[in-house]
């Protein structure tokens, strides 16, 4: 009868012996933020007009405009999925 | 543990107590039926096989109120992961939108700006200022950095 008092020992080793299986997947970046970034476009040699440093400027600037709003975008992806994230974990006990 | 979350809830709950309520009528009938003849000779493995049942059983048992509270929070947290995952995919449909509009309308305002220098180059070309080779080479230097890729 003394055998039964491993009754309730064996009940609690019952109680600890869990783990939750649950993953998270990280999140995927839209495809266009993972593009490479295009390089500037150097003044040729043969350019020898203020209007051709003109062109050649707006067109750089054009690039550093689509590269400025990538990069705010990927700042926004990047609070919006951390807000997310904190979300999902923040009441996970 | 783990492959307990492979069978239904109910069958493990339906298992936990039988296992347990078999122990207990084995072990107990055992001690009882000691005194009877016939029963006799079945009293040890009687009480054996009970006490072992009895022993799973209350370790199933305990396992159990456990088991199920996990898989209640197991599908609670998938829940929410597939909520983040949707909000997640529905950021980047937006992000990915923005940047499609937003880099057209940059490229059309390079476009027109090119487009009106193309038409004023005389006008703007009329100060005869010309570019030296040392200016363009400066000019490139300062842009693309003097590592010279």
């Amino acid at each position: 009868m003394k055998l039964l008092a491993l009754i309730p020992i064996l009940f609690l080793i019952g109680c600890a012996s869990t783990t939750v299986p649950v993953t998270m997947n990280f999140p995927q970046a839209p495809e266009p933020l993972l593009e490479q970034p295009e390089s500037l476009e150097p003044l040729p040699a043969d350019a020898n007009q203020v209007s051709d440093l003109l062109q050649n400027s707006t067109v750089n600037y054009g690039k550093y405009r689509e590269l400025q709003l990538k990069f705010e975008q990927w700042q926004r992806w990047y609070k919006t999925n951390r807000r997310l994230h904190e979300e999902t974990t923040t009441n996970e006990q | 543990m783990w492959l307990l979350q492979l069978i239904p809830t109910s069958w493990l709950e339906f298992a936990a107590v039988a296992i347990l309520v078999v122990g207990v009528v084995l072990f107990f009938a055992g001690q009882i039926l000691k005194h009877i003849p016939f029963f006799k000779q079945y009293n040890l493995p009687m009480r054996v096989i009970g006490f072992i049942l009895l022993l799973l059983g209350a370790y199933f048992n305990g396992g159990l109120g456990v088991e199920l509270e996990y898989r209640e929070r197991i599908q609670e947290m998938k829940d929410r992961i597939a909520i983040m995952e949707q909000k997640s995919q529905e950021e980047n449909v937006q992000i990915i939108e923005k940047i499609v509009t937003e880099t057209k309308i940059v490229q059309q305002d390079t476009a027109e700006t090119t487009y009106l220098i193309e038409q004023m180059k005389e006008q703007i070309n009329k100060q005869g200022c010309e570019l030296s080779p040392d200016v363009i080479e400066l000019y490139n230097e300062g842009m693309i950095g003097r590592g010279k890729e």
